[in-house]
């Protein structure tokens, strides 16, 4: 991988969709912007809403992975962009980039500055407002971390393999695979530990905590495993469909 | 003279369909030369182009880019050095949304051997503002603009699929200049028309194609030696037609 044609890659898909970023970022800004004025105005200490990060998590790596343009298709400016010189592997973590680290760095900034602005607000109208706690922090700064990647690797995934209506295909995947596994997870786990077969409910409690080894192998596979694979078939498939007739 | 690119064995067909487009096609294309590719419509002219230029991948045979170095790389793997090589202008694409200056410094980063003087060279012959947005340039301007670019990035093999789609008269001319000026840089430019009138003057090469073929491959200087023809377009219809009278087509 080229360093200096990844970044002028980045530099030049940033330029070319900056609207298709700036607005989630947007939207998100205006929610939380509401947040911290309804939690100012009440006075209550609000609790960290990594739900708008997972959201632009999903949203940014759907919308940049159907965009990966296909060549037997070819609309609007994919001829262009799929001849512009770059390796499969550029194009692939350029995406990733962009999706995946631009939802982190953007959402941190808008947060952290409009906590900051509302904090000091409530401040000087007397209120006691905890707004720091917006953005998490530690433990959960690396749950959330993990939580993200796992739900920026099935969106990825499903924008990849999705080239029309991707958002519903891929929330139907995940509801059907999502049920397959757990009758079939349920089934091996509960046999091996409970010896009982589709103890699903036992097995999410046991991964909320009860018992740590499972919880922290099933934590693995979703935050790490799933992800990983999710990424490499996107980038198998993507890199196919580049060049296929 | 070491091709730039050579395409042998060739066939292809797209996936919802039965019929070979392609079937055991071979063409070289060398440095120095402006070639015209000539066919009717559904010749595969478009389709060979993306062959060519690794946006489509033959189901046999192989296309070689040869490097100036003497490399000779299969196009299928879309490396980076034969896409900053061999630069495509499709008859319809759209172009980002961002100013047709920041397009050519963005964009042409990516080739080793742009040039932003020549870019903007070329947008100033072809009359494109370089403030404006692309997107909000009509299709002939959008079109000049890409043009400019492709000539800039570089690239010692340019296609232009249907170039004067959408160019006034005076612009067609200024692409005439163009071309002649970037093939005398030994380089070479394959030209994908209709009409054939408007390219007569410039093209070195002809190459017809009629149903996933190459009817013929030769150059203006031969066909006007051996044949005596001096109107293309003429030549072109008796070669068309011909192929036509003997029931081929």
């Amino acid at each position: 991988m080229n360093t200096a044609r990844l970044f002028a890659f980045i530099r030049f898909e940033i330029s070319a969709r900056r609207t298709q970023f700036l607005m989630p970022l947007m939207v998100a800004g205006g929610l939380v912007a509401l947040t911290c004025l309804f939690k100012v105005l009440s006075g209550g200490a609000p609790e960290s809403f990594p739900t708008f990060i997972y959201s632009l998590g999903m949203l940014f790596g759907l919308e940049t992975a159907v965009s990966a343009h296909r060549a037997d298709k070819l609309p609007g400016t994919a001829p262009f962009f799929l001849m512009l010189p770059a390796s499969h592997a550029e194009r692939f973590f350029a995406r990733w980039l962009l999706s995946f680290g631009l939802t982190l760095a953007g959402t941190y900034i808008v947060v952290q500055t409009l906590t900051l602005a509302f904090g000091l607000v409530g401040l000087a109208l007397g209120r006691e407002v905890v707004l720091s706690a917006l953005f998490p922090s530690g433990t959960a700064l690396l749950s959330m971390f993990l939580n993200l990647l796992a739900w920026h690797g099935v969106f990825f995934a499903g924008g990849v393999f999705f080239s029309g209506n991707a958002f519903l295909k891929t929330v139907f995947s995940v509801l059907t695979y999502g049920i397959a596994l757990a009758v079939v997870f349920g089934s091996v786990f509960g046999s091996i530990y409970f010896g009982s077969f589709m103890d699903v409910g036992r097995m999410i409690q046991d991964a909320n905590g009860s018992l740590d080894f499972s919880g922290t192998v099933l934590r693995i596979a979703f935050g790490v495993l799933l992800p990983l694979l999710l990424y490499a078939a996107s980038y198998a498939r993507v890199a196919e469909s580049e060049v296929r007739g | 003279m070491t091709p730039i690119l050579e395409a042998a064995g060739l066939g292809f067909r797209w996936t919802d369909t039965d019929r070979d487009w392609f079937h055991g096609l071979s063409l070289s294309l060398s440095p120095g030369h402006l070639y015209g590719l000539l066919g009717r419509n559904g010749a595969g002219k478009t389709t060979l182009i993306r062959l060519l230029c690794g946006l489509l991948r033959p189901h046999s045979g192989a296309v070689t880019w040869h490097s100036s170095t003497g490399v000779a790389v299969d196009t299928k793997t879309r490396a980076p050095e034969i896409l900053a090589d061999v630069v495509y202008v499709p008859e319809t694409a759209d172009l980002p949304a961002m100013a047709a200056d920041a397009f050519g410094r963005l964009a042409g980063a990516l080739y080793p051997g742009y040039d932003h003087a020549r870019y903007l060279s070329g947008l100033a012959a072809f009359e494109v503002p370089k403030a404006t947005l692309l997107t909000a340039l009509s299709f002939g301007q959008r079109r000049k603009a890409h043009v400019a670019f492709a000539l800039a990035t570089g690239a010692r093999l340019v296609f232009l699929d249907e170039p004067t789609n959408g160019l006034d008269v005076v612009a067609q001319m200024t692409l005439r200049r163009l071309l002649i000026e970037h093939v005398a840089d030994e380089r070479a430019v394959v030209v994908s028309t209709h009409h054939v009138r408007e390219f007569e003057s410039v093209v070195e090469d002809v190459i017809v194609l009629e149903h996933g073929r190459v009817l013929t491959h030769q150059s203006l200087e031969d066909i006007q030696k051996t044949e005596g023809y001096f109107d293309l377009e003429h030549w072109y219809a008796g070669v068309i037609g011909l192929r036509a009278q003997k029931g081929v087509s």
